[in-house]
């Protein structure tokens, strides 16, 4: 097993920036994902790790030795593509073989190994059909046997789930999960899928525009997003710019005025460096009344007055979209009460739930939300 | 509407098939009839039947001369345009560079430049270069140049539908560039190939116009030696050995047919 270092690397097409100081670093037996929009620069950082394309500026290391002179047939790593990229002229069989045998493994080791790294995927018994005999799940552990059958000292995954469908999505995210954890191979995972991401990551690397934009462990990224930008990726419905007042709202909050909004929150939270700051709060941590029905918190001061605009019903819940006026823009609200379209509501945001973020928010993240 | 368009349709196949089986298969047809005929000079339907032009045409000189000159010509020009081919292919398939569209076109151009025109070029370059002596060379140039769009276009297309990722994931696994290439894209493009190469041959192998220009005194080819029979002599011998070339180049159709099938003759 390896670390791999990724320092200050640069990637150049033209005049456009691919990738632009990247670093970070995948512990020896570690999963890590990059995770970012199409176009944040994921997928050309992990085809530099591979040697797909020679870097700019910086350094790769893999297992602390610098790999940047070495081809990528030189390098030992594990690739799952996109697509797959299975040999359609090939069994499966010899798909799996092939990096063996280009390794001039002896025969028999061959067959075992083969045998082995198939059994590991959890694949049955159809190592001579061809990969389009294969379903899509199928041909996507085949991908992976024959990436693992290596031996690899990192495994490199550019967005192995996206080309299936959201049943099979689920059950491969285990199973990866579970290859992960038996082969204990250092894994590097390109996503554009938060959920994925956090469920599968012993730490996430978000990046946009080639950058990085913070990098976490699930939990902390979860909980404390680094910028207003890492927290809309990760899900946090409501973004707000906003000034943080002087002084303290009450015992242990501050007060935050949001930006072309009436509305002043209270936010209970360590006072930040900055007070221009960028409010998020997550839909599920809005509580929603119907208009006149009180209790503690809908008079409380974050609590605000709105009428619904538009729902959605997702199954668990329904998920509201709420004008209040006091707000510059809509308020992502879930619920397991009923309103109709027009209904007058009551929306609470908890001051423990509203995260200060840095409002790093580059163009698209901003955008996303009026 | 769709009716319309149905009965319109079938009505062209059918035009389509009279025009083919007049133009195309009834010439083929009297000529291979004629050559069986048992007059000195050529006539159809023939006033009685023999064999005696393809014994004469076995024991012309000028045909096998003519016919190994042809078949080296070919089989040289043919392994040349391929290898060109695949080359410029790959070029074309892999790389975006500056000129680009002006490597495609002048790459492709023998393709709607006049036959004529590309003979007449061809003998004034070789003339300038002192090389006007030297047939079989000239020959050999000449069909490579006009018969390499042809194994360009065959094998850029079954190029075309194979992802750079298979050869990604072949480097990764411990192939080189080359093997990478020799392994995963060359056995994905080898029914382009033999596509391009076939038809490389064929031209070739009938082409008159260009090798009018370029064949020296003793190096022609089949097709201009024929040419010259058939305008010299009112014997029937050209007719044998015309019908000789027709059957040649079915049974390699049908050989073709039998192995790789002729799907490879369809872009894909």
């Amino acid at each position: 097993m390896s670390d791999v270092e990724v320092s200050g690397v640069s990637k150049r097409y033209d005049e456009l920036w691919a990738v632009k100081g990247v670093s970070f670093t995948a512990p020896a037996g570690s999963f890590t994902s990059l995770l970012g929009p199409s176009g944040c620069g994921k997928t050309t950082t992990l085809r530099l790790i591979a040697g797909f394309a020679a870097l700019d500026e910086g350094e790769v290391r893999i297992g602390g030795k610098p790999v940047d002179d070495l081809p990528p047939w030189r390098r030992n790593l594990g690739v799952v593509f996109q697509n797959y990229a299975l040999f359609p002229f090939m069994t499966v069989f010899d798909n799996v073989a092939f990096g063996l045998r280009r390794r001039k493994v002896a025969r028999s080791e061959t067959a075992a190994r083969v045998a082995e790294a198939i059994d590991l995927v959890g694949l049955p018994d159809l190592a001579q059909r061809y990969p389009r005999q294969l379903s899509g799940g199928q041909q996507q552990r085949v991908a992976l046997a024959r990436a693992l059958v290596i031996r690899p000292d990192v495994l490199l995954l550019d967005e192995p789930l996206s080309n299936l469908d959201a049943k099979l999505r689920a059950e491969m995210r285990f199973e990866l999960k579970r290859i992960q954890r038996e082969t204990g191979v250092t894994s590097i995972f390109v996503t554009h899928d938060q959920e994925e991401a956090l469920t599968l990551s012993d730490q996430i690397v978000v990046m946009n525009l080639g950058t990085v934009a913070g990098a976490a462990q699930p939990k902390a990224i979860w909980e404390q997003p680094e910028s207003a930008y890492v927290a809309d990726f990760l899900g946090v419905e409501n973004l707000f710019p906003g000034t943080v007042g002087d002084g303290a709202a009450t015992e242990g909050t501050l007060a935050v005025s949001v930006e072309d909004g009436e509305a002043v929150l209270h936010v209970a939270t360590a006072r930040p460096e900055d007070r221009t700051v960028v409010l998020g709060i997550r839909s599920e941590e809005i509580a929603v009344w119907r208009a006149g029905e009180t209790g503690d918190e809908a008079d409380g001061p974050n609590a605000l007055d709105g009428t619904v605009r538009e729902f959605t019903y997702v199954g668990s819940a329904v998920v509201y979209q709420v004008d209040c006026p006091a707000l510059p823009g809509p308020l992502i609200a879930t619920a397991q009460e009923d309103f109709a379209i027009g209904d007058s509501v009551r929306v609470h945001l908890p001051p423990g739930a509203i995260k200060l973020l840095r409002p790093d928010a580059p163009a698209g993240a901003s955008d996303a939300r009026p | 509407m769709a009716d319309f368009f149905l009965r319109s349709g079938r009505g062209l196949v059918t035009v389509m098939a009279v025009f083919w089986l007049v133009f195309l298969v009834a010439p083929i047809v009297v000529t291979l009839a004629s050559s069986f005929t048992s007059s000195t000079y050529l006539t159809f339907p023939p006033p009685g039947w023999s064999v005696r032009w393809y014994l004469s045409a076995f024991e012309s000189e000028w045909v096998w001369s003519t016919f190994w000159n042809s078949v080296v010509i070919a089989v040289v020009s043919t392994a040349i345009a391929v290898a060109l081919g695949i080359a410029a292919a790959r070029v074309l398939a892999r790389h975006r560079f500056y000129g680009r569209g002006a490597f495609e076109y002048a790459v492709l151009s023998p393709l709607i430049i006049p036959g004529v025109v590309v003979g007449f070029a061809l003998l004034n370059v070789s003339v300038l270069i002192e090389t006007q002596d030297a047939g079989l060379l000239n020959l050999i140039i000449g069909h490579t140049m006009v018969t390499t769009p042809f194994t360009l276009r065959s094998v850029w297309s079954s190029m075309a539908g194979n992802d750079l990722s298979l050869e990604e994931a072949a480097q990764s696994l411990g192939a080189t560039r080359w093997s990478a290439f020799w392994l995963i894209v060359f056995p994905l493009i080898v029914p382009g190939i033999v596509a391009g190469a076939i038809i490389a041959f064929t031209f070739s192998f009938n082409d008159v116009t260009i090798s009018a220009f370029l064949s020296a005194r003793e190096a022609r080819t089949l097709p201009v030696e024929l040419m010259s029979h058939i305008e010299y002599l009112p014997d029937p011998t050209p007719a044998a050995v015309s019908s000789l070339m027709i059957v040649i180049t079915l049974a390699f159709f049908l050989l073709v047919e039998r192995t790789v099938g002729l799907g490879v003759f369809a872009d894909r």
